[in-house]
């Protein structure tokens, strides 16, 4: 089984490469596309996305950012905010290019 | 004007509590043998976190669904031995089946005749000309269609005392589901949910010891939204076996459709069905005025899951005991409010309502 470090330490430049996409993709997709959204903005109790659109986002994840989830990294801390989302998936793909230079 | 009386009202939760989390390694398991389902399994873990439940019932144990394959069989023999555990409750209670002349039971879990009704008037010996009547398809709304039948018949002078019996069996009916096809999003997530349970009560004329509530006069408001047929959907593969299904526009329609009922509610107390968290979390933001009212939902749901048509009195039973039924003497007005397939509004409320729980 695949398991993430989500290291605190990790540099806010390489977590938050992944904030600009998502943000774009949540506001046009849930949000209608007029609303802003901070990194911090809590995304499930809100209800900006839920059970039915998760589904959405793991797909707009894997096709457009390249970034495969495993399944037990689907839960709900992990979605809370954009920076969660973000940050893992920093560490998910950090964790590809080692397997993959190695 | 003569008052109407609710007495013995009793909640029966179904024989079996399991854990959230088992219910979802069990969908998991089921899932696994589909290839095609792959990408809705991977999505359980977060559902079933995220549906906030600890626990749900079901009334036939989780080894029994699992070596049956009489689905239909299973689940109908389910909600009546659900439904006889709570017309037991309320005969312990202290009402007598002889004295029963007219027998309301709304359930959506069974299916077939003889009636559900007939089939506990006979077993409990009712009167032989007992009115006995059956509400079916209404869903998480079963019980505010269910009080207001019954009441009518009450109020009318058609019967003098009605049992009103709100039974579903939701959680087993999908847990005993044999998947031969990958579920969808939506009906992953009414899966999730889906809980067994029973909740009953007498409505009568006279005054009882038994009372716990007592009022003036019923009424019920409905309002069906349009164009949302297709969202509440409980569809039947090939195998005969259907699954409930919530589609994702409910949550765009909720706050437009039912916002305003609720703002502009008259003062007093307020069971609200809980049908589930994300719902339930936007009508607590959108109405503060109806926040404690939420909660409690919300605490019904954790405890025991989505009871289908049971629950809107599980949560007024809770109210009645609560702090909230301090509402009842400011306002005098009991709302029981529930959505319904359809989708349905639908908000009975109980006016110059008096509350009796001890």
């Amino acid at each position: 089984m695949q398991t993430i470090n989500h290291t605190p330490a990790l540099s806010s430049t390489t977590a938050d490469r992944f904030l600009e996409p998502l943000s774009r993709f949540i506001i046009r997709e849930f949000l209608h596309g007029d609303a802003s959204l901070t990194p911090e903005t809590p995304l499930l109790e809100w209800g900006v996305i839920d059970s039915m659109t998760i589904i959405d986002v793991i797909v707009f994840i894997s096709e457009q950012l390249g970034v495969r989830v495993p399944d037990e990294e689907i839960r709900p801390d992990n979605f809370a905010t954009l920076r969660a989302l973000s940050r893992m998936l920093a560490a998910l793909d950090d964790a590809a290019r080692v397997r993959g230079a190695a | 004007m003569s008052r109407v009386h609710l007495s013995s009202l009793v909640t029966v939760a179904g024989a079996h509590t399991v854990p959230q989390a088992a219910l979802g390694e069990s969908m998991r398991h089921q899932l696994a043998r589909l290839p095609e389902a792959a990408g809705v399994a991977q999505m359980i873990t977060f559902v079933y976190a995220r549906s906030d439940i600890r626990a749900r019932h079901l009334e036939l144990a989780p080894d029994e669904l699992e070596r049956r394959d009489d689905w239909y069989a299973l689940t109908n023999e389910a909600t009546f031995r659900l439904a006889c555990r709570a017309l037991d409750a309320v005969l312990a209670a202290g009402e007598r089946a002889e004295t029963l002349d007219g027998l309301v039971v709304v359930s959506s879990s069974y299916a077939g005749f003889p009636a559900l009704s007939r089939r506990l008037q006979d077993r409990y010996r009712l009167p032989t000309a007992a009115r006995c009547l059956d509400l079916t398809g209404l869903g998480c709304g079963g019980s505010t269609q269910g009080l207001e039948l019954a009441d009518s018949l009450v109020s009318r002078g058609t019967c003098k005392k009605v049992a009103l019996i709100c039974v579903d069996v939701m959680g087993t009916f999908g847990a005993a589901r044999r998947h031969l096809r990958a579920p969808t999003m939506s009906q992953l997530v009414a899966h999730c949910l889906a809980s067994d349970g029973a909740a009953a009560l007498v409505v009568e004329r006279e005054p009882s010891p038994r009372c716990v509530l007592s009022y003036a006069r019923a009424r019920l408001r409905t309002r069906l939204w349009p164009g949302t047929l297709a969202l509440n959907d409980l569809t039947a593969d090939a195998d005969n076996q259907p699954l409930i299904a919530v589609g994702k526009d409910i949550r765009a329609r909720l706050l437009p459709e039912v916002a305003p009922l609720l703002e502009q509610l008259e003062p007093g107390l307020l069971a609200m069905h809980p049908g589930g968290k994300a719902l339930m979390q936007l009508l607590r933001a959108r109405c503060p005025d109806h926040a404690d009212a939420a909660e409690l939902a919300m605490a019904t749901l954790r405890e025991h899951g989505n009871l289908g048509a049971p629950s809107a009195l599980w949560v007024l039973r809770r109210a009645l005991s609560s702090e909230l039924a301090g509402a009842l003497d400011r306002g005098g007005r009991c709302h029981l409010f529930a959505l319904a397939p359809g989708i349905v509004t639908t908000l009975l409320t109980l006016e110059g309502a008096r509350s009796h729980a001890a």
